[in-house]
This record gives structure tokens, C-alpha cells and sequence, in this order.
């Protein structure tokens, strides 16, 4: 009798075991998580769930969520295209954190790849990953716009996203006597009045948000410090040309660092997220804050006026600026790849309303042949026109293709921004650069 | 001999699950550990490449520092003061439960949930810098998060906090197989305080002591959580741990060879420093 129910007991728990490991279905939310490497096998099946003929085709979409970018205008999208697509569901996956490569690196390593990835360009440097784009789908699009992987297009051009500005409190401005400064001994001077007043000239993100520390400054003046000093810096960089080390880059970003020891910057910008420093910025913890455009659409969104905007004077007198262009990616390993290209094209132009709604959000700019407008805010306006009469030259880092930055150097680069916000040695720190580059390009 | 069938039986589940997700893992990223994997295309074998460029890699250098600072200070307060307290709790008679409790609470809490509302009161603009301006020390106020020092501070806070509940129960509990009449024989034998201590307390725990002092030092040489939520390894990379390391360069740069080279030689480290306690610690035990 013992024995018996010993071998039931055991039978019961084997069965338990191995009903525990069903696998998984993508959930609509998931955080990124140290998952052991070395899964073994590189085969990911998707998590369409392809049914037979006549019943819905469900396609998962991944996503990240900002202030701009919440669940409702997501809902908004899919709704529109599920109107008119009846046959096709579209589920959210959210990458939730700032670091959206690694979280889609996850899903791909598990098994759960979403069928459309925004953001593709983190991922597409690496072949197998995406499904080419067919021809008709790509005609679409501004050819300036499209890129190559080893020969390859497979990411479409989504949206481009004017870089950054410095956002101010007018009130603050008025009160001081200050105005939009168009050069940099203007901008400095501003910064020392500003100081002088008892109150905080700028702010940024630290800890939380790695990207928010030194991205601002990259991106509205150093980008075009390089750019002018070396024009194919990214071709240059790739063959071995040019060094990060080089003088322009560390020029630009000693004068950022000597801003910083000037006490331009909020003590206590290491301990914020990125939102948590643009709302110190919106409650008055600094009077200008170097953002993105999205931040004009989000105070245009709200109605806020109390805001301006300038183009940050670069120290050198270049007046030039960058826009980085965002790609989406369809699984090579879809199973429902027709119904994703379907959902692709319709977000991404095919219906012009839902593709003015998915770039006004964020005050982005349409990437189609045809370009696609939209009425924008007081403030995005103002954005926009400061740049009238600027060049535009690539964003090193954004840049896409075969002249990609290797995979991890761009938060790398932030982090080494991080150091030199600090205090770290300028020259130390790009030497260092070059060391990591060489290590993930190989 | 049927007894021992059985006994495998009921072993098997938990046999099949340690084996699948410990032992096969570790051997497979042992395996990976010697190619060059960016985790989705073909691997390539490349030797013990990924091994020599840990000596030269700097910014795992950084991380191990940061991990062996945390790792000595963490040890040490936690161990002291969990012996302190348990010594403490152990005279507390019939409200040691509440304060085991209180002590204890940390302990179950989220890491994750934890980090985030220490990192709220450890801000610049969180409770603590406000509680002092209210007093008027606003001398004191101080970006914790903005330095290296100040970022390793408060990942130690934070891990003591969560940590010494525990140590304070296994320490606890091992004073609790102290038998009460080498107390008194030491009282007979003139022993004050100290003696009692020195000479009956310590001897006695160590079996105790060396499972406290070994679980210390293997969970602080993993930390990951708080470094995770509270820093994100920053300022730069200032409070990045190995662990952090591993999976930034397993993950953010798609290095799964050379991330799993930095698991293995931390795998390695753990069980080295392991077995040396376990075989130093094996000479101080007494049996009564």
C-alpha cells in the first residue's frame, strides 16, 4: 500500500513538472530581465498565432510608451487599422525601461519577437533578424530615407524626428532681460545671468536615463562640431580614417564640461530620470532645458505657453543641425509577415490620417516620397523655423546601414558622458572610446 | 535497496529542474565562453581569446573594484551587526518575536520595489534632502547619486537594509544551540562578559557564522538589483558590479561570448572563495 502510494505521489509531481513548462505566449507587457545567455538554439518562432484559413490573423506590434506615446495612442492606431483591416488583430508588446535593444534582444533570444518592431535599427545591423521589404512597399518612401544592411533593405523609415533645442521659461527670460541668444558668447551669457540671479540656467537626466546626461549636448552641438570637422566622419571612423580622440570632438566637449564646472547645470542632475528633470525644468528647478522636439508637441498638446524655444548657439558659429530617422523591422521569422507588411503600410502612410496622427504626437516628420503634413503647434512652429535656414548633416550615431555604430557604443557613449559630466579627463575618456569601438566592431 | 529506489524517485523532479536550469546553462555558457556569439547569428570558436581580454578589458577592472568594495563593506557590517543584534535578541525574551518581525521585514520585500523608493528618498530632491532643509541643515544637503562615493554609499545602505534582518535570524538561531550551562560554568570560572563571549559565544557559532559570512559574500559579489534601479551602474559606469557587466555586454552589446567568459571566471571566484571559507571555518569548529 506504501508502495503504491509512493508511486503515485511521484508520478503526480513528474506530471506537475512538466505541465509547468508549457511555453510561453508573449505578454503585452514584460521588463527586461538577466536572462542567461546561451540559450542554444537561435530558432525563434513568433508569437502570431496563425489559425486556419478564415479566422483572425493576430500580429503582435512592439513598442515603447512615453509621455507622448501612451497606451491610448497606441489603441487610437490599432483601432483605426483593425477598422479596415478585418481579419488582422494587433497586439502590443511594450518594451518597457529606456534600453529598448536589449529588451528586444530578449524577446528574439526567448522565442517572442514581435512581428513589427519600431526602433528596428538597433537590431538590423545583424542579418537574420528582419525580413527584406518588398519593392512596393519601399517606393513608398524617400529614398534619401532608405538603407542598406550587407546589401539588404529590411527596415522602413518610419518618421523623422528633429533634434534638440533649448526649451526656456519665459516669464523667467522677461523677468531677467534676457533674449534668445544667437551666438555662443550670447548663450554663456545668458547662463551667467541666469546664475547670477540665484536660479539654475540648465538641467538635464543622469542615473536614471543615461541617454538624458550628455545626448543633449551631443546631439545640438557636438554631432555638428564633428560633422564640420570631418564631413564622412561615420566612413571615416569605419575604415580607420579618423580616431574618436580627435580634437574636434575633444574641443566640444571640454567647453560642455567647463559649462558644467561653471555651475551651470542642477546639482542634482545625476539623481533624475529623465522625466523627473523636464518636470524640475517645468516647475522651475532650471530656466532652459536643452529637448526634443517632442517636447514642443507635448507643451503644444497641453496648451502651455509658458515656454520658448531656441536653437543652442554652437561655439564654433556652425549653424547646422540634425534629425535622426526611426525604422521599423517585420520579422524574418514571422509567420504572418503579409499581414505585417499590410499593418506596415497602412500605419506608415497608407492611411494618411492615421500616419499625421502617429507623427503628430511627437512632432515628427513623415519619411513617404510624398511628404505628409499636419498642423502643428505654436511652439513646434517655432521649432521648426529656427531651422530655416540651418544645414543638416547626419547624426553620427544614428546614422543607419552599413555605417552603423556597432551595437552598445551609442550607450556606451553615454555612459563615457556621464564620466566627463563628473569630471572625468576629456582625452582619457575618447581614448577609451576607441578601445571599446575597436572590441564591438570586431 | 526498495527504499533507496523510492528515495530516487522523489529525488527525480527536483534532480530534473536543478539539472535543467542550473547545470545545463552553466556547462553551455562554458561552452559559449570560448566563441564569439552575438546571440542570433552563427557562432564562430575563437579559444580562450574572450579569457585574455578580461586582464585587459578596463572597464571590467572598474566593475570588480566596485564589486569588491561593496562586497567588504556589505560583509562586514552585516555580519557584525547581525551577531550584534542577534546577541541582542536573544535577551529579549518574549518581545524578540515583534523585533525578529521588524527586523525580518526588509528581508521579503521586493528588491526591485525597494530600490526604487530608496533611490525617491535618496534623490536630490527626495525625502531625505528635504527633511534636512526642513531642520535647517541645509549644509548637509548633497547630490547622492552625482559621485562615485556617494553612489556606492547608497547602493550600501540600500543593501544593508534589505540584508541584515536575515544575517541577524541565522545568527540568531545559532546562538540558540548555545547551550546555557557552558554559560554558567563560565561564570564559575570567573568569566566576565567578554570571556563568555570569546570563549563560549564565537567557538560554538561558527558553523552558524560561516553559513552567514558565505551567503553574504556570494550574494554581494552577484548584486545586480539595486545597482539596476538605483544607479542604472552610473554615474558613467562608477557603481557598475561584474554581474552589471555581464549582462551589458551580453545584452546592450551583443558580446555573449565574452559575457559568459566574465560568468564563468565569476563562477569560478565564488566557489574558490567558497571553499576556502568552508575549509578555514572547518578548523575553528568545536564539538562539544
Amino acid at each position: 500500500m506504501k508502495k503504491h502510494i509512493a508511486w503515485y505521489i511521484t508520478i503526480v509531481m513528474m506530471v506537475s513538472l512538466l505541465a509547468g513548462c508549457s511555453s510561453a505566449t508573449a505578454e503585452t507587457t514584460a521588463g527586461t530581465s538577466a536572462a542567461t545567455a546561451g540559450e542554444g538554439t537561435t530558432a525563434a518562432a513568433t508569437q502570431a498565432s496563425s489559425t486556419a484559413a478564415g479566422e483572425d490573423v493576430t500580429i503582435k506590434w512592439g513598442v515603447y510608451e512615453t509621455d507622448n506615446l501612451t497606451a491610448e495612442y497606441y489603441a487610437k492606431i490599432i483601432a483605426d487599422f483593425e477598422a479596415d483591416n478585418p481579419g488582422i488583430k494587433v497586439e502590443r508588446v511594450i518594451a518597457t525601461g529606456d534600453d529598448r535593444g536589449s529588451f528586444w534582444k530578449t524577446m528574439y533570444a526567448s522565442g517572442s519577437f514581435p512581428d513589427v518592431v519600431m526602433e528596428a535599427e538597433i537590431l538590423a545591423t545583424t542579418d537574420g533578424i528582419f525580413a527584406e521589404v518588398p519593392e512596393d512597399i519601399l517606393a513608398n518612401f524617400d529614398s534619401a530615407a532608405l538603407c542598406t544592411y550587407n546589401g539588404k533593405t529590411t527596415t522602413i523609415p518610419a518618421m523623422k524626428q528633429l533634434r534638440m533645442q533649448c526649451y526656456y521659461n519665459i516669464a523667467d527670460f522677461e523677468a531677467l532681460g534676457l533674449k534668445e541668444p544667437k551666438t555662443w558668447d550670447e548663450f554663456l551669457a545668458v547662463c551667467e545671468t541666469i546664475k547670477a540671479a540665484g536660479k539654475t540656467p540648465l538641467i538635464c537626466g543622469g542615473t536614471g536615463d543615461i541617454w538624458a546626461t550628455g545626448q543633449p549636448w551631443w546631439i545640438s552641438v557636438t554631432n555638428q562640431s564633428i560633422m564640420n570637422a570631418y564631413p564622412n566622419f561615420n566612413e571615416d571612423i569605419v575604415a580607420g580614417n579618423v580616431k574618436w580622440n580627435n580634437d574636434a570632438l575633444v574641443k566640444s566637449l571640454t567647453v560642455w564640461q567647463d559649462m558644467i564646472k561653471s555651475g551651470y547645470y542642477h546639482k542634482g542632475c545625476m539623481s533624475f530620470s529623465y522625466s523627473q528633470a523636464a518636470a524640475e525644468f517645468q516647475n522651475g528647478g532650471s530656466v532652459m532645458m536643452i529637448d526634443g522636439s517632442w517636447a514642443a508637441a507635448g507643451f503644444d498638446g497641453a496648451n502651455n505657453t509658458d515656454f520658448g524655444v531656441f536653437a543652442v548657439p554652437n561655439p564654433e558659429g556652425l549653424d547646422a543641425y540634425c534629425t535622426a530617422v526611426s525604422y521599423w523591422g517585420v520579422a524574418e521569422q514571422s509567420e504572418n509577415k503579409e499581414a505585417a507588411f499590410k499593418f506596415v503600410q497602412y500605419v506608415l502612410g497608407g492611411n494618411q490620417e492615421t500616419y499625421k496622427y502617429f507623427l503628430s504626437a511627437d512632432g515628427l516628420s513623415s519619411t513617404t516620397k510624398t511628404p505628409v503634413t499636419y498642423d502643428q503647434g505654436p511652439l513646434m512652429n517655432k521649432f521648426v523655423s529656427n531651422w530655416a535656414k540651418s544645414t543638416l548633416v547626419p547624426e553620427i550615431t544614428k546614422v543607419p546601414g552599413d555605417y552603423a555604430m556597432p551595437n552598445g557604443f551609442e550607450a556606451y557613449i553615454c555612459k563615457s558622458l556621464q564620466n566627463i559630466f563628473t569630471g572625468s579627463d576629456v582625452a582619457s575618456e575618447l581614448k577609451a572610446w576607441d578601445e571599446e569601438y575597436a572590441m564591438l566592431k570586431e | 535497496m526498495k527504499k533507496d529506489k523510492v528515495s530516487v524517485l522523489f529525488a527525480l523532479p527536483g534532480g530534473i529542474i536543478y539539472t535543467v536550469l542550473l547545470v545545463i546553462p552553466i556547462v553551455l555558457a562554458l561552452a559559449i565562453s570560448f566563441t564569439q556569439w552575438n546571440g542570433i547569428s552563427q557562432i564562430k570558436f575563437i579559444g580562450i581569446e574572450n579569457y585574455i581580454r578580461l586582464f585587459s578589458d578596463s572597464r571590467l577592472s572598474n566593475a570588480v573594484s566596485n564589486t569588491a568594495i561593496i562586497t567588504v563593506v556589505i560583509v562586514i557590517i552585516v555580519n557584525v551587526f547581525g551577531l550584534l543584534l542577534a546577541m541582542l535578541l536573544n535577551q529579549a525574551g518574549k518581545r524578540s518575536n515583534i523585533f525578529r518581525t521588524m527586523f525580518f521585514l526588509p528581508v521579503v520585500l521586493s528588491a526591485v520595489a525597494v530600490s526604487f523608493i530608496w533611490k525617491s528618498i535618496l534623490s536630490y530632491t527626495g525625502v531625505y534632502n528635504n527633511l534636512l532643509e526642513s531642520l535647517g541643515l541645509v549644509g548637509w544637503i548633497n547630490n547622492y547619486f552625482g559621485s562615485r562615493t556617494g553612489a556606492l554609499v547608497c547602493i550600501c545602505i540600500v543593501e544593508v537594509w534589505r540584508a541584515l534582518g536575515f544575517h541577524m535570524v541565522l545568527y540568531l538561531a545559532a546562538l540558540q544551540t548555545v547551550p546555557q550551562e557552558l554559560y554558567e560554568a563560565c561564570i564559575v570560572d570567573g568569566g566576565n562578559a567578554w570571556d563568555k563571549f570569546k570563549s563560549v559565544t564565537m567557538p560554538l557559532i561558527v558553523p552558524g557564522a560561516t553559513v552567514s559570512i558565505l551567503m553574504s559574500i556570494i550574494n554581494e559579489l552577484r548584486v545586480y538589483d539595486v545597482i539596476k534601479i538605483m544607479t542604472d551602474g552610473g554615474p558613467g559606469y562608477d557603481t557598475e558590479s561584474i554581474v552589471y557587466n555581464i549582462v551589458a555586454r551580453g545584452f546592450g552589446n551583443n558580446q555573449m561570448g565574452y559575457s559568459s567568459a566574465i560568468a564563468v571566471a565569476l563562477f569560478i571566484v565564488i566557489g574558490s572563495i567558497s571553499v576556502f571559507v568552508m575549509n578555514r571555518s572547518s578548523k575553528l569548529e568545536v564539538e562539544l
